[in-house]
């Protein structure tokens, strides 16, 4: 048996596979990522086996990169400046997260912590990435 | 209309099939662009987040004694003293389990990574119900995974 080829589309429109397959492709990228707002620098959070509460939220997030270097929002900010700012704008009943870098150093985000605290920052949650770190 | 009356008048004003083949080419540039739009916006990692409170002011302070762990980098644990690993940091939280939930405090030791505490923390969580907190080197608790 003899299939008929669909000759004259190919002839006319080789791009339409192209079109297709970027169609797809940009479906799967609006469809499958999540569309989030990027600090000034690249971060990854340690990952951690338990399930934690929902992290895309619209909270205030304080990034603080491998380098120790510290972003509130989008905006790059020296330590005393976050401080400063968050204790200024009173964001304290709402919860603040903590994006760290999983290289970030342990003892100065602990540190940082309790400054927080201590600026009126009650509630604190640290985002992390789903799974065994 | 025959197609000699447009020959003959309305020739000049149909682009025709040129025109067709103009459109596709821009419907693609803005669906590639907004595909490396996309592809450069959009993050695959599932975040979560966890509660990193410091614990009420009026809580009642723990009867048992607490459990001081240092962490060093690279997942070695310190107990007064003693270096073990973790499977050994797992065992003594276990043992330390029979007698009562004694609070455990994590202290990053200097070089500690953010993902040495956690992996410090994912211990103690799996090993049962400890109260977890965060000390810094100043010794003060700053709140744990709840």
């Amino acid at each position: 048996m003899k299939l008929r080829r669909p000759s004259r589309f190919q002839e006319n429109e080789p791009a339409l596979p192209l079109i297709n397959i970027v169609f797809l492709l940009l479906i799967f990228f609006m469809i499958a990522g999540v569309l989030a707002e990027s600090p000034p620098f690249p971060v990854s959070p340690p990952g951690f086996e338990e399930k934690g509460a929902e992290g895309e939220t619209k909270n205030l997030r304080l990034y603080v990169s491998a380098e120790g270097a510290f972003a509130l929002g989008s905006e790059e900010l020296p330590r005393a400046a976050v401080l400063e700012r968050l204790e200024a704008t009173e964001v304290a009943p709402a919860p603040l997260d903590i994006v760290a870098d999983k290289e970030a150093d342990a003892a100065v985000l602990v540190t940082l912590m309790r400054e927080l605290r201590e600026a009126g920052q009650h509630e604190l949650r640290l985002i992390v990435q789903e799974g065994a770190g | 209309m025959t197609a000699s009356a447009a020959s003959s008048r309305l020739q000049i004003k149909r682009p025709g099939r040129a025109r067709a083949r103009i459109g596709l080419t821009s419907l693609i540039d803005v669906i590639f662009i907004l595909l490396i739009f996309f592809m450069l916006a959009t993050r695959f990692e599932v975040w979560q987040a966890l509660d990193v409170s410091a614990g009420k002011a009026g809580a009642a302070p723990s009867e048992t004694r607490p459990l001081h762990v240092k962490i060093h980098p690279g997942g070695a644990f310190e107990i007064d003293g003693a270096r073990l690993d973790s499977d050994a940091f797992s065992a003594r939280l276990k043992s330390e389990d029979e007698d009562g939930l004694s609070p455990v405090f994590l202290e990053p030791a200097g070089g500690a990574r953010l993902a040495d505490l956690m992996y410090g923390a994912e211990i103690v969580r799996g090993a049962g119900g400890q109260t977890l907190s965060f000390v810094d080197p100043q010794g003060q608790e700053n709140g744990g995974v709840k």
